[in-house]
């Protein structure tokens, strides 16, 4: 290293490494679990195919009315408009595989990776192509000189050293299993040993770092279960994948959309390989770049690092483009970034968009695995967890990138990132991925219908990793202890949470909106007219937006996790507004930065919270405004005190809502402008203070409703009744204090981004701000009452939500699945498929139905042709009433299996089977009351129906 | 130190024919001491297993290694594989291609005993070719000109004159000493 360029270079340099986990750890983690996801989606296909190898589950598909040509959400939905009866034609079909299958195959990959993971170390040292230094070393000149580096290394015992002497290159590699390694010294190297021993000390060096730093298990573990799955699995499948395309030349109708789906998860398959290998290298040169400052630091020379610059510079612009591609693939950082890691610990900090784009996208590839094999195997319910704590690993693998730069930057002084670029990329991966599995393109189409709802994921990400970045920061400069890890852990643990629910709700009921809306908003707001009292005219317009809203707000508004997610977001940084300023430089700090005598930690502080809290004054002040403006409104229509409770209580409920949410909105997006650092936290502690005194305002004038002449909403008479608007207000807490501190977030986001984007015109005034922000400091004992009283009240508030409520929810309502699933979404349907549909309503119970349906006729119509069938009560009880019971049976048979696919014979046979089943009843019902007139006519209705059978089911089946 | 770095039988013989082996553990150990570490650790194998090893390409991106893709300018594989094409082409036998490796491996599974190279006297003309290869292999590997010129030079050297018990045993019965 230069002298006159070590100055600015070394000041940021000298950060320990160390400081806070490298995460490779978890990036290795997150490939395991592709491999176990992607194996068992492999052998669940497989055991499918296996189990149903005439494909009745696409027949019963079919005659619930798939069609082919829709998109993936028409598909669904035809299925589930079916409902019961496709899951009774899938029991009856198709023998369901059983979750033991993927299970034990999966067992078996994961023997074999151990196996291979056990065998590989004597493969890589066998007899032929390595030999023991001892064997060779008679006079124990290269032992000792080994034995001195494994002391300065700093391990605890000498690894195996082996010397593979037909290598040339002056080079080394560890390899081995449970702390039994080998260090295989190559031949090239061993030969140097004196003409360059600063060399040789520098590779060995580097080799028993990657032992001390533990790289060898879990290096080999990838490598083991790597090789096994494209040994077993990938031929598997690709075999799987053939057959699958052959077979679908089969069929011109459903062929098309086959070979799509195919094709598709081909390419799936091939970009899934090329990330895992990228995500691979990329965490094996974190590694490669770790040993090289641990060999550096046990007195290797830097100077053996800046030959291989020497040996690999590349000439010309297009070959160092080409270069810098290769570069992705190779399990060493290239020369020139090696050599300047040694003198610089920068790179080791900084979150690359690689990293964070691979991981997004293999991320999310596992997860949809993983939901659609639970779904598959009727586990649903598991989903959620599951992408829950895959969650924790998304969040976390950017989450300590993010920390670790964090950290750096406050202890160099450098800026410090927003997070947003690291969102960006980790979004932009989740979104990818999205793209490439088929859980919303679905087999039909290459890109799904509403692909801009992927923005959810984008945003989600960079809010939760804005929001970690500020905190770390916050968290970094005032955190006292001897290690940071803590600080890590816990803000990790609060980005896990947040992401977690998130990413729980995209995978269970986001995803789906890519798809489009999968209710409908007019089947809603039917069903609301007609299950809510007082519907009252004028206000379609409010009950079309509740209905539009509903499917959104509903799961997540009645969750109250979402509430204590939220809180975390803004009561964790109010926490550390209560610490106790730091008056002097804390350990960890200090021991960071070992070799720099004046640390420059401390001077920025946290934003006064006096300010916060004002701001969050003006958006109680809009929320009260706002909810007194809605009482005066919704006088304006108040309707008589029985029809209060119902739809006008629902839209008052929905406008409240809207003006308490509005406050809260306001209040972040002021602190968000005025507040100069860490604006993103205090605008989520000025929305959440806003929107719980919002929300206390609601409280007290909804308790004196009666009293506020013509604020009167609910009440009509003067008392004061806090019971009366608290069910009110359980139904707003987690919308308010959930929801709305995310929305709060999302527009404090956005208000971020517009104030950045006028940065340069307003950056005057900016550090005006600043210089008012820092003068006033606040008391630390008020600082505390203020947070305590804030936390106290979320915490209980929350509980109360959370808490189970005695009385049982009441969920009646007449809204039928057929009237949830829209129409628009399932297309009309050509002549090829329909003939299809037909075929399979037909083979799968259509046609044993019909036959049930027309013996029965004809022994009544046979049992007619007696003469003591209209005049003998005990013939007709015995001889008629058995046909009449069966008819009625054939009936519910028909009424529980599909509806009959063509749409105009369906209507005349629904007619037909209506007047069978009547007259199967008055049948009934005349022979057991001896009703003469009726069982009269319900014969003659008999022989009608029975004459009109032969030509209805003609038209079904379309000849 | 095991048997195999002893002088072999075949030495022992008078018809003048040496194993590769003890030919290039002698050049290395004058030319480069350093590289007799690897002579030794190569004569654990048979010739057959070293050869095709030698002429096998090291994989510089290895995980966990140290990246370093720098071939070294050794001695060693230069001498072994020249003395090996050398010995081969005087006794008839295939030298190289794809074949060496198939034989390795079928020898290891039937268990078939090793075969010692061996290296008989050269014409002059054989001299020359090893000479030349030495050279070629060297410029190769990146070794100096003067150094690989020297190295080839001393391979002849070595190759043309006998080992001192044979020399022994030939003035002996009157004849002429090998120059």
């Amino acid at each position: 290293m230069s002298g006159p360029t070590a100055g600015p270079v070394r000041a940021g340099g000298n950060v320990d490494e160390r400081v806070l986990g490298a995460g490779t750890g978890l990036r290795f983690v997150l490939l395991l679990v592709l491999f176990l996801t992607s194996s068992a989606t492999v052998a669940s296909m497989i055991a499918d195919s296996v189990v149903d190898p005439h494909h009745y589950g696409v027949g019963c598909a079919l005659a619930a009315g798939l069609n082919p040509d829709d998109d993936y959400l028409g598909i669904t939905l035809s299925t589930v408009r079916a409902g019961d009866a496709y899951r009774a034609c899938l029991d009856r079909f198709v023998p369901s595989a059983s979750m033991w299958t993927p299970l034990v195959v999966l067992g078996a990959l994961v023997v074999a990776a151990v196996a291979l993971y056990w065998l590989l170390p004597s493969w890589k040292g066998r007899r032929s192509r390595v030999v023991p230094v001892d064997a060779v070393d008679g006079q124990g000149e290269l032992r000792a000189l080994l034995d001195e580096l494994v002391t300065v290394a700093g391990l605890p015992r000498a690894p195996r050293f082996v010397i593979a002497p037909a290598a040339s290159t002056a080079s080394a590699v560890v390899f081995g299993r449970l702390r039994r390694y080998s260090v295989c010294l190559h031949g090239g190297l061993v030969a140097r040993r004196r003409s360059d021993p600063e060399g040789f000390r520098a590779v060995v060096l580097h080799e028993l770092a990657h032992i001390r730093n533990r790289d060898v298990d879990i290096t080999y573990a990838t490598v083991a279960v790597w090789r096994v799955f494209l040994v077993t699995v990938l031929p598997a499948y690709l075999v799987w994948a053939a057959l699958d395309l052959k077979a679908s030349r089969a069929s011109t109708v459903l062929g098309p959309a086959e070979r799509l789906g195919t094709g598709h998860n081909l390419v799936l398959s091939a970009v899934m390989i090329a990330f895992v290998y990228l995500a691979r290298s990329d965490i094996l040169r974190t590694r490669e770049t770790y040993a090289d400052l641990d060999a550096l630091a046990g007195g290797a020379d830097a100077g053996s690092w800046l030959r291989g610059v020497h040996q690999h510079t590349q000439p010309g612009r297009a070959r160092k483009a080409f270069a810098s591609f290769a570069a992705l693939w190779r399990t060493h950082p290239p020369w020139d970034r090696r050599a300047a890691s040694l003198a610089d610990t920068r790179e080791l900090f900084r979150p690359h968009a690689l990293t964070l784009f691979v991981a997004g996208a293999t991320a999310t590839i596992a997860a949809d695995q993983t939901s659609s094999l639970l779904r598959t195997y009727d586990v649903g319910w598991a989903v959620r967890p599951l992408a829950g704590l895959l969650a924790g690993l998304i969040a976390a693998i950017p989450g300590v990138a993010l920390w670790r730069a964090v950290a750096r930057a406050v202890l160099t002084g450098d800026r410090v990132p927003s997070g947003l670029r690291v969102g960006w990329w980790l979004g932009v991966g989740l979104a990818v991925g999205e793209l490439l599995t088929s859980n919303t393109s679905g087999s039909t189409r290459l890109l799904p219908s509403h692909p801009e709802v992927f923005a959810v994921l984008i945003v989600l990400a960079v809010g939760t990793m804005g929001w970690t970045a500020q905190y770390a920061e916050l968290s970094v400069r005032s955190w006292q202890g001897r290690t940071l890890r803590p600080a890590l852990l816990i803000g990790l643990a609060a980005t896990w949470a947040v992401f977690a629910l998130w990413y729980a709700w995209w995978q269970t009921e986001g995803q789906i909106f890519v798809l489009g809306s999968a209710f409908s908003e007019s089947g809603i707001r039917q069903a609301l007219e007609r299950d809510l009292p007082g519907s009252v005219p004028g206000h379609q317009g409010a009950l079309s937006a509740i209905a539009v809203a509903l499917p959104v707000l509903l799961p997540l508004g009645t969750d109250p996790l979402v509430m204590w997610a939220a809180a975390v977001l803004w009561l964790l940084p109010l926490l550390v507004w209560a610490r106790r300023p730091a008056t002097s430089a804390p350990e960890w700090a200090r021991r960071a930065l070992r070799d720099v005598p004046e640390i420059p930690l401390g001077g920025e502080r946290p934003p006064s919270l006096r300010r916060i809290l004002a701001v969050a004054g003006i958006g109680t002040l809009v929320c009260w405004s706002g909810a007194a403006g809605v009482m005066a409104y919704m006088h304006t229509w108040q309707p008589p005190v029985d029809r209060r409770f119902g739809t006008y209580l629902l839209v008052f409920l929905a406008w409240l809502l809207i003006a308490v949410t509005c406050g809260s909105v306001a209040a972040a997006v002021l602190a968000a402008v005025v507040v100069r650092r860490l604006p993103l936290l205090a605008a989520l502690v000025a929305a959440g203070t806003a929107a719980l005194f919002g929300l206390a305002g609601v409280f007290l004038l909804g308790s004196s409703d009666g009293c506020l002449g013509p604020l009167n909403t609910l009440g009509s008479t003067c008392h004061w009744l806090p019971m009366r608007i608290w069910p009110s207000i359980e139904v707003l807490l987690p919308l308010v204090l959930g929801l709305g501190i995310f929305a709060s977030a999302g527009s404090a986001l956005l208000a971020l981004g517009v104030k950045r984007a006028l940065r340069p015109l307003r950056q005057t005034a900016a550090r005006a701000a600043g210089q008012v922000e820092t003068a006033g400091r606040d008391r630390l004992v008020t600082r505390r009452l203020w947070v305590a009283a804030i936390c106290l009240a979320v915490v209980v508030l929350s509980t109360a939500v959370s808490l189970p409520s005695g009385a049982e929810p009441t969920t009646r309502t007449s809204l039928t699945r057929n009237q949830l699933v829209p129409g628009a979404a399932i297309g009309p349907v050509s002549p090829q498929v329909l003939s299809l549909q037909t075929d399979a309503w037909l083979r799968l119970g259509g046609m044993d139905l019909a036959v049930r349906f027309h013996g029965d006729l004809l022994e009544i119509l046979t049992a007619l042709e007696d003469d003591a069938a209209l005049t003998d009560r005990d013939f007709a009880a015995t001889r008629i009433r058995p046909g009449c019971r069966d008819v009625a049976q054939v009936a519910d048979g028909f009424h529980a299996y599909f509806p009959v696919p063509d749409p105009q014979a369906r209507q005349r046979w629904e007619r037909l089977l209506a007047q069978a089943d009547r007259a199967a009843a008055d049948c009934q019902r005349a022979i057991d009351d001896g009703d003469y007139s009726l069982f009269v006519s319900s014969m003659n209705t008999f022989v009608d129906v029975s004459g009109s059978t032969p030509d209805v089911f003609r038209s079904i089946r379309g000849r | 130190m095991d048997s195999l770095s002893e002088p072999s039988d075949v030495r022992a013989t008078a018809d003048a024919t040496r194993p590769v082996r003890d030919v290039v553990r002698e050049v290395v150990s004058d030319a480069a001491p350093d590289e007799l570490l690897l002579v030794e650790g190569l004569c654990r194998s048979d010739d057959e297993s070293v050869a095709a090893r030698l002429a096998a390409r090291d994989r510089s991106d290895e995980p966990l290694g140290f990246g370093l893709g720098e071939i070294a300018a050794l001695v060693t594989p230069v001498v072994w594989i020249a003395l090996d094409e050398a010995a081969r082409k005087a006794t008839g036998a295939a030298v190289g291609g794809v074949g060496r490796r198939l034989r390795v491996w079928l020898r290891r599974i039937f268990r078939r005993p090793a075969v010692t190279r061996t290296i008989p006297p050269l014409t002059p003309d054989q001299l020359e070719a090893v000479r030349l290869r030495v050279l070629e292999l060297s410029t190769e590997s990146g070794m100096a000109p003067a150094a690989a010129t020297a190295l080839a030079e001393r391979v002849v050297a070595r190759l043309v004159l006998r080992p001192l018990d044979q020399l022994a045993g030939e003035r002996g019965d009157g004849g002429e000493p090998a120059t």
